[in-house]
């Protein structure tokens, strides 16, 4: 449904986007995972013909993006910010977007119906969008993508702020539009909801997908790693440890992370006793000790050496 | 078109429910015209006492008496005829007159050589208006009848009444508040254009299946349309509840529609210098009022030195007012000619402004993107 290669954007000498591609088939959720800036955003402005690109092609269902209009209007988009007209109300806001669309008449009052019962937002459809919630705005933003029942779907960051009651409506419509067959672009740094929705997940950081596949084939990348975090408290001791850790046999990196030093290492359960051993002749001791199984996490960890919240 | 044309009718449904936008359009002006206009000179409109003091009792003389007492100057000029210059400069002085014209014994016979017989033009310190308009009164009429004496008159500074009408001052109030209120109607349009690239929905406006160039229409439609009803309600408002004569339809409809032009770029061209919606109706508030402090919005330009008027002529809003000024005055004679300067400045001031905004949109657009 949708191919993506060689995508590109460079804002004067600063690159956004370098050499992006990916593909989504009708009824997969591919996720874009990545910290804020790494280059979600820019790559999905691109994607839905917002954002003129230096280089790469899009396609959508065969469809090249520069062909505009007939392209965009198979695409649906719910952007990170909330967008919509917060004078009006729900119904308004869907009829305005639906007409957007080329929807009228029964089609029109059909989908906005829907789309509002969707979001569970039927009871206040008549009411200024102003007065909902957060998570009601979030909802609705959402509802506004989905009307014209696109074939492919870019959610941007849709769970940014919500309540976990918004949230969990968020994901179970997903999954419905999903099964529906619709193709959904999902970008978060939430790892938990790539996670959850995404059969495929492609790892963006400064601009590059640095690694994509299924979170199986992500996490099986890592080896035999385990992950080892040792909380050693704030101070010098986080900068010794490392020196002291990163000589041992087996062990694949030491990150620092808050008062924690995060360790890979071949079979780490087994490596834990000289860890201890070595950090306590270097006068270190441990105040807290964790094995993780690998995760999303990890392997942005591993690829990038930084967090994904960093 | 039809996207356009949805745009439009949407943007026009947020500003039908913006009562605040209502209130600054209509009802804010009309009640700032009534009350200052009232409150300055009621409905009398301008009124000047003239004395004249014919010492001459010439032809020449009787005919600037029947000058003065033209019909179209009735009601405007109460003509008082005194006997001497001594009673002249006691009634001058006395406010019993506003002004006094005394016309020297042998002045038609000595006309062109005799400089020491003259018309003199007497008037109180505080009456400059008064004798700005007697002035003119005078040398248009020496001018009329080939006398060769203009150059010699005392008071060197002329604010001439407008030939054809005359301006009452709450005629001057409605067409200076519907010019000023004009530009904040506009601005809450633009002001709402703004906010939908602050609240990004221009984005989701640009993701569906519609052209650009039909995005543009239907904002700029919706914009024209908000500050046209704002004119034509004002226009009609106070002609019904004021009398106010606007003049000429045609020239009226003309730069009616060039105004609101203007009024849409200069408030494009502020909001584009802004951050956002919020900082950018702070500074167009700022900048619409210093230009209608400049543009002789708030005073009558009677009375005033003439470098206000000159001044007033360079702000877009000033000369907006004054075509509209210039066609009241002017009446059913005023046409295309009376107001081609402000038509061609006020078309080029919005132009310039919508084209700028509109690159500097561009770039915001690329930012947020």
């Amino acid at each position: 449904m949708l191919k993506v290669r060689g995508l590109r954007k460079c804002f004067g000498d600063r690159v956004a986007v370098d050499d992006v591609s990916f593909s989504i088939d009708s009824g997969e959720i591919y996720g874009l995972l990545g910290p804020n800036g790494a280059g979600k955003t820019t790559s999905i402005s691109m994607i839905a013909g917002i954002l003129a690109r230096d280089a790469g092609e899009v396609t959508i269902d065969g469809i090249d993006i520069d062909a505009g209009p007939p392209a965009r209007a198979v695409i649906g988009i719910v952007p990170q910010s909330i967008a919509l007209y917060t004078d009006l109300t729900a119904r308004e806001n869907l009829n305005f977007w639906g007409r957007m669309y080329d929807l009228s008449g029964d089609r029109l009052r059909v989908a906005a119906e829907n789309a509002l019962d969707a979001v569970g937002l039927t009871p206040r459809a008549d009411d200024i969008a102003s007065t909902f919630s957060g998570g009601m705005q979030r909802r609705l933003n959402l509802a506004c993508g989905i009307l014209h029942q696109p074939k492919l779907l870019v959610l941007d960051e849709p769970t940014v702020g919500v309540d976990p009651q918004s949230r969990s409506a968020i994901f179970d419509l997903v999954e419905r539009l999903r099964d529906g067959g619709t193709a959904i672009l999902y970008t978060t740094h939430y790892m938990e909801e790539a996670e959850r929705l995404c059969a495929r997940i492609g790892i963006i950081d400064a601009g590059k997908i640095i690694v994509d596949g299924t979170r199986a084939e992500l996490v099986a990348g890592l080896g035999q790693d385990a992950r080892i975090e040792i909380g050693l408290g704030r101070g010098e001791g986080l900068t010794r440890a490392v020196s002291v850790v990163d000589r041992l046999e087996g062990v694949r990196s030491v990150q620092t992370l808050d008062d924690h030093i995060i360790v890979f290492a071949d079979h780490g359960a087994h490596r834990l006793p000289a860890l201890l051993s070595a950090l306590l002749n270097a006068n270190l001791v441990a105040e807290s000790i964790r094995v993780v199984e690998p995760n999303l996490e990890d392997v942005f960890l591993r690829m990038t050496g930084r967090a994904l919240r960093d | 078109m039809h996207h356009a044309w949805l745009i439009c009718l949407k943007d026009l449904r947020q500003r039908m429910r913006d009562r605040t936008a209502i209130i600054v359009a209509v009802v804010a002006p009309l009640a700032l015209t009534a009350l200052v206009g009232m409150s300055l000179s009621g409905s009398q409109g301008i009124r000047m006492r003239l004395g004249i003091a014919d010492l001459d009792g010439s032809a020449l003389s009787h005919a600037f008496v029947a000058f003065v007492q033209r019909p179209w100057l009735k009601g405007i000029i109460e003509l008082q005829p005194i006997p001497s210059r001594s009673a002249a400069q006691a009634a001058v002085e006395r406010r019993d007159v506003d002004c006094a014209v005394v016309i020297d014994q042998g002045f038609a016979n000595a006309a062109g050589d005799d400089k020491s017989k003259s018309i003199e033009i007497l008037a109180a310190g505080n009456a400059q208006f008064a004798a700005q308009a007697t002035h003119a009164l005078v040398q248009d009429f020496l001018q009329r009848v080939a006398v060769k004496r203009a150059d010699q008159l005392p008071i060197a500074s002329v604010t001439p009444l407008s030939p054809g009408g005359s301006l009452r001052m709450i005629d001057f109030f409605a067409a200076s508040m519907t010019v000023l209120f004009l530009t904040f109607a506009v601005l809450s349009g633009v002001r709402a254009l703004q906010s939908e690239v602050d609240s990004r929905t221009i984005l989701r406006l640009m993701a569906s299946p519609t052209e650009p160039t039909a995005i543009l229409a239907g904002k700029f439609a919706a914009l024209m349309l908000v500050g046209l009803t704002q004119m034509v309600v004002m226009i009609a408002a106070t002609s019904i509840l004021f009398g106010t004569k606007w003049g000429n339809p045609l020239p009226v409809a003309a730069l009616v529609a060039t105004s609101v032009l203007m009024a849409i770029g200069l408030t494009a061209f502020i909001m584009s210098l802004a951050k956002n919606a919020e900082q950018g109706s702070a500074l167009a508030a700022l900048v619409i009022t210093l230009l209608s402090i400049v543009g002789g919005q708030f005073l009558p330009p009677q009375g005033l030195p003439d470098i206000f008027e000159t001044l007033a002529r360079l702000t877009p809003n000033g000369q907006a007012f004054y075509g509209f000024v210039d066609l009241s005055a002017a009446g059913i004679n005023g046409s295309i000619a009376t107001i081609a300067q402000p038509l061609l400045f006020t078309g080029i001031v919005g132009v310039a402004g919508i084209v700028f905004a509109t690159f500097r949109a561009r770039s915001a657009l690329q930012r947020i993107s």
